[in-house]
């Protein structure tokens, strides 16, 4: 090959190699970037009067003073809206019968869609469920609902042959002549006046409960149970994977039953989780009852059986990768050969030991489907440390799944589902790096 | 060594921390499992935490679906199997050979809205077109007077009870659902894809029924909280919470839940029916 | 290699064993001279392959031994035999008898962690472990049980000054070893072996990875130790076997072939191929 020639392949290897590299880093970027945005927006958001009610009523935090004086300005400018609606509703009892029929119907998705916005209105009974005790505690949501009121979303079906388009019409002409008419552009103009909003910043979402399932509050609970999870699936997959690592690596003889038990392993690396769960509930609870019910106990097991073949793996590639001259140095002290294991392989093996461990601590806090059926539940509170062994746990992983697809009101709380992601992508990042700095501060040690 | 044992001693202190701040929220007042349905989920979450409030009784809710929460309560591994449907001859088979003697109570009524994407013109189907288009023998939205599209049909998973009710009380046993119906995971996840998919069709509880959808009348009928009561919607079903023998104590105080007038507003709240 | 030499191989090869020079006893200044390792038709196997060919030797207490020959003729393979290093190769196993202070080396009943303690080894690398000065020198002592700090101190530091290393490191016990130059790391690893109070010290070539300033002061250091010691070095350097050693054996093809006082073989060699290999008449 001649000189140029080599240069252009070496160019071209160059351009390839840097081109992935960025192709990558978007990728991540993508993915990234709406996850930390809508996260971010969990903690970080404009608040209206409503949350900050909430706050106060359910969870006794805020201003008392500053809340008081907020929802008085507010009450005075619902009151106005209220008296329309009053008043559209008296006029609707002298309308003919069959007029107020007709506006009665046009009537209800204005009215639903008001107490969506502020909150049960004057008149209505307090609902039960506390997401229908408190408006809009988001601006933006507000925002939202306002258009809901102001417009009516209706669809086009003049063309029999094809599907329908959607477009809105202003509710102001549909109620024109009306007592109602003015209603919406005063919601429009005021709806800051009735909803005061504010930046918040809201911490508690990472240390409050959740209220009526995640539609307010926080996520304390799947927080603590992705913790409780993913530390004792290591407390029991750590040192089992390191023993077996050590067997196989120094004691294990070349043979049929360790080429077995080999390929068993990476067998089981590649087992989709699902497999796992569905053993761990067969396994665990139903056969072994380790507990009577789902539990973070049953979920850490399945969880350990999981990360097991892992461990071991990057257990027995560390300790390969010790220079056998240590082992021979130590055994021409005198030193037994478990000893010398003890003393001279295993800390030398620590930092890719460690690796692999807290690489498996992240996917252990990042799997679902072990602990569908071995630990998660979609409410709970969070549990003591004494209810592990008996108490299943919310954690972060299911409970996305479960707002994401599951919930009743899904569309409602994105933000909580974002929340949750952003937390669970932070925590695994926060491992890796932790698992990072700590390689790099063992290696300096080793290297002196 | 040295180094491993400080880990260790590193992940030890933070299980206790985390225990420590949790430990004042742990209660003692007993608790309850419960496991099952996706559709009875609103209502069992929401019973939950208005019981806790009240007594102090821990309850946890699980939503695996209505086979899982059957399984649950044939292995003993949950107080309460919420399903929305009636259990199998086969589970109640099994249950007897553990031991187990389901008892069932129906705690609310709920209709399964035929649901299509707004955009679709079509606003009713009888029972035999539904069950045409989800047999095959139907595929185009412009045979049941709809524009000239592909029917995509979306049906649940085998474990769900919405599927089983589905498959009882509109398919019957001689017209299996065709191969190319698609599944998803839940009413949330059905609504989802008939939401963005002009030319799908699916079924989900009428609690789950928002704006987004649009539930079609069948044979005529409107599925809403009146037409599912008096029994003219012909796709209705009770909902239901399963326990080993007669409840006692707390479990039977949570049943009894939806007899009270609180408990009878929160599932009407939900969007479902009082029986 | 000629034609001529390969056909004496294999006739040596041939009359299996070879009518060879065996040391008699002789007394040291010292007091040593005895037999300390004794190898009767000795044989080292890899699998099927023979590495070691019946060896029969005595190796005198408190002398140096030189073992030279050819690279790949057995020279580790006899070394790491006498204190059982090759139980860590599986498929190495051993024919005859070894014995050390007339116990047999491979013998059912032999201790080998006992027996390693007593024949310390220095390899070919400086393998110090990665922890610090301190801990390495400690590491022998403590495994076999010493624990007062005042007492590893003071072993420490009689290695060390017996290594010749304590002057270059005394401040600096609690640094890390690999920290050290590549001529002070196998002066460490000496001390090292020397703080389990061995009896005999085999090294592998303890030389091969360094400069000629660390290499003088390893030989030097060999001085120091012959007749405290039964030292036996492998080396491939024939002027450092000259220089440090009283006998020397010439392995060739896995055959002990000549074995003899160091000033004899160097410069009347009995047997036609030490000849040539000391001529470098083959590589
Ligand atoms: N682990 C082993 N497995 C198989 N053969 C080996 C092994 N180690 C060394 N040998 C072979 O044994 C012979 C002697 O090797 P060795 O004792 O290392 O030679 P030397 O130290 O004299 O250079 C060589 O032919 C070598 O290839
Ligand atoms: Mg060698």
């Amino acid at each position: 090959m001649n000189l140029g020639t080599r240069k252009i392949l070496d160019n071209s290897f160059t351009a390839v190699g840097m081109g992935s590299i960025v192709v990558m880093a978007l990728a991540l970027l993508v993915v990234l970037t709406p996850i930390v945005y809508n996260g971010v927006g969990s903690v970080f958001f404009t608040g209206t009067i409503e949350h900050r009610t909430m706050l106060y009523k359910e969870f006794g935090r805020g201003d008392a003073k500053a809340i008081e004086t907020q929802t008085a300005t507010a009450d005075r400018y619902r009151a106005e809206a209220y008296r329309m609606l009053s008043d559209f509703e008296q006029e609707m009892e002298g309308m003919s019968l069959e007029a107020s029929r007709q506006y009665r119907s046009k009537y209800a998705p204005v009215r639903a869609a008001m107490s969506s916005l502020l909150g049960p209105l004057p008149g209505d009974p307090v609902p039960m469920l506390t997401r229908f005790q408190y408006g809009q505690t988001r601006w933006e949501k507000a925002e939202e609902k306002l258009h809901n009121i102001l417009y009516e979303k209706k669809w086009d079906y003049s063309d029999p042959t094809v599907m329908a388009k959607a477009f809105d019409v202003p509710r102001a002409e549909e109620f024109a002549g009306t007592k109602l008419a003015p209603l919406f552009s005063y919601a429009e103009r005021h709806l800051a006046d009735m909803m005061q909003p504010q930046f918040t910043v809201y911490w508690g979402f990472f240390t409050d409960r959740s209220l009526d399932a995640h539609i307010f509050g926080g996520i304390w609970p799947e927080i603590q149970g992705t913790f409780f999870l993913a530390i004792g699936a290591m407390l029991f997959a750590f040192p089992l994977g390191v023993i077996a690592a050590v067997y196989f690596t120094e004691y294990a003889k070349e043979g049929f039953f360790t080429s077995i038990l080999r390929s068993a392993n990476s067998t089981l690396a590649g087992v989709p989780s699902i497999v796992f769960g569905l053993f761990g509930l067969a396994f665990f609870i139903n056969t072994m009852k380790v507990s009577e019910s789902k539990s973070v106990l049953a979920g850490a097991l399945t969880l350990a059986i999981m990360i097991l073949p892992t461990i071991i793996r990057a257990a027995e590639e560390a300790i390969l990768s010790v220079p056998k001259t240590y082992k021979e140095a130590s055994l021409g002290l005198g030193s037994t050969k478990w000893n010398t294991i003890v003393t001279v392989i295993l800390p030398a093996a620590l930092p890719g030991i460690i690796t692999g461990g807290i690489i498996s601590l992240g996917r252990a806090a990042g799997e679902t489907a072990p602990i569908i059926f071995t630990a998660a539940v979609s409410v709970g509170s969070a549990i003591g440390i004494a209810d592990v062994f008996s108490s299943p746990t919310p954690a972060l992983s299911w409970n996305i799944y479960n707002l994401a697809s599951e919930h009743e009101m899904a569309s409602e709380i994105r933000h909580v589902q974002y929340g949750m992601v952003l937390s669970l992508v932070s925590i695994v990042l926060l491992l890796n790096l932790s698992a990072i700095l700590l390689r790099a501060k063992i290696s300096q040690k080793l290297k002196g | 060594m040295y180094i491993k044992m400080k880990l260790f001693r590193n992940i030890l202190l933070g299980a206790a921390v985390l225990g420590v701040m949790s430990a004042g929220e742990a209660s003692a007042a007993g608790k309850i499992v419960m496991d099952g349905s996706t559709t009875v989920g609103p209502i069992a979450k929401s019973f939950a935490a208005y019981f806790t409030k009240t007594t102090g009784t821990e309850v946890t809710v699980s939503e695996s679906g209505s086979g899982n929460g059957a399984k649950s309560i044939i292995n003993g591994t949950c107080d309460i199997a919420n399903m929305s449907r009636g259990m199998k001859d086969k589970e109640v088979a099994a249950a007897k050979a553990k031991g187990v003697s389901p008892v069932e109570h129906i705690v609310a009524l709920d209709g399964l809205a035929v649901v299509v994407n707004p955009g679709n013109r079509v606003t009713a189907l009888s029972k035999s077109q539904i069950r045409d288009i989800y047999s095959g023998k139907i595929t185009n939205w412009s045979k049941v007077g709809g524009p000239n599209a592909q029917i995509v049909k979306i049906q649940r998973e085998s474990n769900s009870g919405t599927q089983d009710t589905f498959k009882s009380l509109v398919m019957g046993k001689q017209y299996p659902i065709s191969k190319r119906a698609e599944s998803q995971a839940s009413n949330g996840a059905v609504k989802n894809r008939v939401s963005t998919t002009p030319a799908a069709i699916g079924f989900i509880g009428l609690g789950f029924v928002d704006s987004s959808v649009k539930p079609l009348l069948v044979e005529g009928v409107a599925p809403s909280a009146e037409t599912v009561k008096n029994g003219t919607y012909p796709i209705s079903r009770p909902l239901f919470m399963y326990t080993n023998g007669q409840p006692t104590g707390v479990v039977k105080q949570f049943i009894d839940l939806n007899k009270t007038s609180n408990g009878m507003r929160m599932i009407s709240e939900l969007g479902f029916v009082n029986k | 290699m000629t034609a001529e030499h390969k056909e004496s191989a294999v006739e040596a090869q041939a009359t299996a064993t070879r009518d060879i020079y065996i040391p008699s006893e002789r007394a040291s200044v010292s007091g040593g001279g005895r037999p300390h390792v004794v190898a009767k038709d000795f044989s080292i196997y890899y699998g099927d392959f023979q590495a070691v060919k019946k060896v029969n030797a005595d190796i005198l207490s408190q002398y140096v031994t030189a073992i030279i020959g050819p690279s790949g003729c057995g020279k580790s393979t006899f070394l790491r035999a006498i204190n059982r290093m090759n139980d860590l190769i599986p498929s190495c196993h051993t024919t005859g008898m070894l014995q050390f202070d007339g116990e047999d080396v491979y013998g059912k009943l032999t201790d080998e962690v006992l027996l390693r303690k007593k024949i310390g080894m220095v390899f070919q690398k400086p393998n110090p472990f990665p922890k610090s000065i301190f801990d390495n020198i400690a590491y022998g002592p403590r495994l076999h049980g010493m624990t007062d700090r005042k007492q590893l101190q003071a072993i420490v530091e009689k290695s060390l000054r017996k290594a010749a290393l304590w002057d270059e490191v005394s401040d600096r016990l609690d640094r890390n070893a690999l920290g050290l130059s590549g001529g002070q790391q196998q002066r460490l690893c000496v001390a090292r072996t020397l703080a389990v109070e061995p009896e005999i010290l085999l090294l592998d070539e303890p030389t091969s990875a360094l400069d000629p300033k660390a290499t003088a002061k390893i030989e030097d250091l060999i001085q120091e130790l012959r007749g405290s010691y039964t030292i036996m070095i492998v080396t491939h350097n024939m002027q450092q076997a000259s220089r440090v050693s009283d006998y020397t054996m010439f392995f060739y093809e896995g055959e002990l072939v000549e074995y003899a006082e160091t000033a004899q073989l160097f410069t009347n060699p009995k047997d036609r191929m030490t000849e040539d290999y000391i001529t470098g008449r083959f590589s």
